[in-house]
């Protein structure tokens, strides 16, 4: 500062916002250059920053929870009034119900897993079980028709009038026969 | 919703505010109806109050609160009511240096509440509550000119006040 000679006060006006890191890239930079060779104004950064730093430790009081209390009775911003109760304990049942809910169904990956590989077996039980169905009915079906050919062809039903010179004419009037269907 | 909003905001601007009463004012009777007064009010403006305005409305009306109480009292440098221990800075180890540094910032506090308006202001609001300029800006209404130059003039006036020994800040 003692070289500031020709502009005395622009590293002064400055130097609050040197500390602060509020100038611009051009100022920070002449402010540097001049720094280098000037001990007074090193001084006085040095004490800048060391005045600012003890007003920085400077740790102000917490309010009192009176003041909350206050301010919430005389601007009637209780979380739960009278009004309201009956409103917020329907809510919270109903929180509470769809938590427990959720952790219901919301178990861990194992019993997911578990879960999921027994529904694929009932899945595929089903199918099989569908698929022997139809298997047994089908057998049902050609099992009952055998037994008629049979005793068609054994000639249980062929009437006793057509006689044994047409047999051909009673096998046209038969269902198809179970090796034709097969 | 406005409900939930304003209780929010109590939660996250009261212990600024009374510090900067507190610091103000050096008693905390008197801060705790200030911040409270303030927050009474901010429940009825809240509605046409933006949310970034919150803030520098709050320290604004505090602000202005503390000064219409000064002026009340014919403030003359007022002794810190508020106990050194409300301002330890924890060192919980070592009392005697708890206390030690608890003494160094009442005086220093002293110091700042000596410096007239809105010197005052400047140094609590941008160096003990850490306000931006642009904030600062807002709550004194001055352009960031101003606020550098005034802040300029504060810390001068603030370090021609201190004893810099007694306040065990170490100069270079």
């Amino acid at each position: 500062m003692s070289n500031n000679s020709q502009q005395p006060d622009w590293f002064q006006e400055r130097l609050e916002a040197y500390v602060d890191g509020e100038l611009s890239v051009t100022e920070a930079q002449r402010f540097d250059g001049r720094l280098a060779d000037d001990a007074e104004l090193r001084q006085a950064v040095a004490n800048a920053q060391s005045l600012q730093r003890a007003l920085r430790r400077i740790q102000s009081p917490r309010a009192p929870a009176a003041i909350r209390k206050a301010v919430v009775e005389q601007t009637g911003t209780h979380w739960i009034t009278h009004r309201n109760a009956g409103w917020l304990a329907a809510t919270a049942a109903t929180l509470a119900l769809a938590i427990s809910l959720i952790g219901q169904f919301n178990a861990s990956p194992q019993v997911t897993a578990e879960m999921q590989l027994t529904a694929r077996e009932i899945a595929k039980g089903r199918q099989d079980l569908a698929l022997a169905l139809a298997y047994l009915d089908q057998a049902t079906v050609h099992t009952s028709r055998k037994v008629s050919n049979t005793w068609v062809n054994d000639g249980l039903l062929r009437p006793v009038s057509s006689g044994l010179n047409r047999p051909a004419d009673a096998l046209e009037r038969l269902p198809v026969t179970i090796e034709d269907e097969v | 919703m406005m409900k939930f909003r304003f209780r929010r905001l109590v939660a996250e601007h009261q212990h600024r505010l009374y510090g900067l009463a507190v610091q103000m004012l050096g008693n905390p009777a008197e801060a705790e109806e200030v911040v409270q007064d303030a927050l009474i009010k901010l429940w009825h403006h809240l509605e046409g109050l933006e949310a970034e305005r919150v803030r520098p409305w709050l320290l604004t009306v505090t602000r202005n609160a503390c000064l219409d109480l000064l002026r009340r009292r014919r403030f003359q440098a007022v002794p810190l009511a508020v106990g050194a221990d409300e301002f330890i800075a924890g060192d919980v180890d070592d009392p005697a240096a708890s206390y030690e540094t608890a003494d160094r910032e009442q005086r220093l506090m002293d110091a700042v509440r000596q410096l007239k308006e809105p010197f005052r202001s400047l140094i609590l609001l941008r160096e003990v509550q850490g306000c931006s300029y642009a904030e600062v800006g807002q709550v004194l209404q001055l352009n960031p000119t101003q606020v550098k130059v005034y802040l300029h003039r504060a810390r001068r006036k603030l370090r021609d006040l201190i004893c810099w020994d007694d306040l065990g800040i170490e100069q270079s």
